[in-house]
């Protein structure tokens, strides 16, 4: 029994050097680990992305500049105005407004077009063809993809302007409205966002939500890429898929557990500074000149906008 | 029990306390805080002390005995009154172990801000006395950034300027050097020090001996059975070798240097 005081023998194998096991190396080097190192480099992704959007968002401009009430206010017109407009050309003119904002404000128009544009739009675009082909959508046939009789097909399999249109302008919406997010989450400080939601009467309590869910986000990220680094460190054979989904389970048990008792210290400690259920944050910053113009600026866009969706 | 002390902050008559479930982790505690005292709480791991501190600190409510803070008899019952918490947790201020759990804004002002604006002082107010802390403390450069991106001694002064801020009449450290380099544990200690200069009551709990000396006059040492040791000038207790090592805090090489 171990009173604290003497240390019990130490077993010989552990007295042993564990040489330079060749075998070890090769077996290392064959181990399937790739689900354990995308985890890592997803997890880091998360972190790397939040100092992403810090660097962009601590900049002095165009946008950065602008109250956040605003820019929220503008930019929901934007997707709500984007969710009901049915011109391809009106669709396409709005998709452009975030690129130019995204130039004007010193963000790499090129890295913000590629996330946007280049993954979930493109996604939706591919996924709903099949669904605007002449099997759902008939009109006059832009391109043939069986030729009449093809297959059983009478009509054979061909795309119409209409069907086609329909999948553009699902994709310019999916676009937009993640171009219009994307922009003002690089473009504004979270505790700004924050700020201006409380100054726009979200409720306190929903603030403070979710300030701490965004605080604790990367501290439960910090945790899992500990877990995860410590597991890869320690896979030296192959592991089975069986064994991943087990780890996979315990860790997010875990995460759980973790996140429950750092949530109870963390009530705790905003107990201590006098919490009593109703939190108060610093008053977000006084809207501007500056403000008014880029208001202006954008009611007329928007104006214009709606003027061409409506045009003959 | 030393000079120039006070009325009492804290009474302990006969405090037990067990968390629900399981074995009691306080057992019989007495002892009596008086204001400009510095007092550290001494044991080894998981003898109480957390929990005596999370007592003092108001977040814990004893199961036995009776607690008086303030020379006020404390109740489970006087925490629903909100007027009496907030004013409660103005008073006593309580830096945690870990500063991680202390920092839930999503920047160092809102942080240090957060215990003022619960007092419902005016924005100006804070923003003033924020300024003050922020300078004292050498961190005006971080205001704008978010705490969870500061280093381990940075996240400590952050933690240690949201409760400052508030103007205590208490300061309550949980291991307060944990995780910090001796710089910064040097610059700490000369902080406790001004601040116990000026007339704070400053409660500690430490593994760190070679800290105890500098920032309390008075140890209370803990026994595993989870009861009090001893009670008695830090000099005393830190002089007294076979006493610490019956506690498990220090081991057979303790005070051999000394001899």
């Amino acid at each position: 029994m171990h009173d604290g005081k003497s240390i019990g023998k130490i077993p010989d194998w552990l007295l042993q050097s564990s040489g330079e096991s060749s075998n070890g190396i090769e077996n290392r080097s064959r181990a399937k680990t790739h689900f354990l190192r995308r985890t890592l480099k997803n997890i880091a992704g998360v972190l790397e992305n939040e100092l992403y959007c810090e660097k962009y968002a601590a900049k002095d401009s165009f946008l950065q500049i602008i109250d956040p009430r605003v820019k929220l206010c503008i930019f929901l017109a934007f997707l709500v105005f984007g969710g009901m407009a049915g011109k391809l050309a009106v669709l396409t003119v709005l998709a452009a407004v975030p690129i130019v904002y995204a130039g004007l404000s010193g963000l790499a128009v090129k890295d913000f077009f590629r996330r946007i544009w280049l993954v979930v739009p493109l996604a939706v675009f591919i996924v709903s063809l099949p669904g605007t082909s002449s099997l759902l959508i008939r009109g006059r046939p832009l391109f043939y993809l069986l030729p009449p009789g093809g297959l059983g097909l009478k009509e054979g399999l061909y795309f119409s302007a209409g069907g086609l249109g329909t999948a553009f302008r699902l994709m310019l919406r999916t676009g937009i409205s993640l171009s219009f997010a994307f922009l003002l989450f690089l473009t504004t400080k979270w505790s700004k966002i924050t700020a201006g939601l409380a100054s726009m009467h979200l409720p306190p309590l929903v603030v403070s939500i979710l300030n701490m869910a965004y605080r604790y986000l990367f501290l439960l990220a910090e945790i899992a890429q500990g877990m995860m680094e410590a597991r890869y460190l320690r896979t030296t054979g192959k592991l089975k898929l069986s064994d991943n989904r087990h780890f996979m389970a315990h860790s997010a048990a875990y995460l759980f557990v973790e996140g429950h008792f750092v949530s109870e210290e963390v009530y705790e400690a905003m107990c201590c500074r006098g919490y009593t259920g109703n939190a108060v944050g610093l008053s977000a910053s006084r809207i501007g000149q500056k403000d008014f113009i880029f208001l202006t600026m954008n009611a007329v866009i928007l104006f214009l906008l709606i003027a061409g969706e409506h045009l003959k | 029990m030393t000079k120039n002390h006070g009325s009492p902050v804290f009474e302990l008559d006969h405090v037990s306390f067990s968390y629900p479930g399981s074995r009691p982790v306080l057992r019989d505690i007495d002892f009596t805080i008086r204001q400009k005292e510095r007092v550290c709480i001494l044991g080894a791991n998981g003898c109480g002390k957390s929990t005596l501190l999370k007592i003092l600190a108001g977040i814990l409510s004893p199961r036995e005995g009776t607690f008086h803070a303030f020379q006020r008899k404390i109740s489970g019952h006087d925490w629903n009154d909100d007027r009496f918490s907030s004013d409660y947790h103005r008073r006593v201020g309580f830096i945690f172990q870990n500063s991680e759990v202390q920092l839930f804004c999503s920047t160092v002002k809102d942080e240090i801000a957060f215990g003022l604006l619960q007092q419902k002082l005016p924005s100006d107010t804070a923003e003033s006395r924020i300024r003050d802390i922020s300078a004292l403390l050498g961190i005006e450069n971080l205001l704008n950034q978010t705490p969870f991106k500061l280093s381990g001694g940075e996240k400590k002064k952050v933690a240690l300027a949201s409760v400052l801020v508030m103007n205590p009449d208490v300061l309550i450290l949980d291991e307060p050097t944990n995780g910090l380099d001796p710089r910064t544990q040097a610059w700490l200690i000369r902080l406790l020090n001004s601040l116990s200069a000026a007339g704070k009551t400053l409660i500690s709990s430490t593994h760190n001996l070679e800290l105890v000396s500098k920032i309390s006059d008075r140890g209370i040492l803990f026994a595993e059975d989870h009861r009090i040791a001893s009670d008695s000038p830090i000099a005393d207790l830190l002089g007294n070798a076979d006493l610490l090592k019956s506690v498990n805090l220090v081991d057979e090489s303790y005070g051999i240097g000394l001899k």
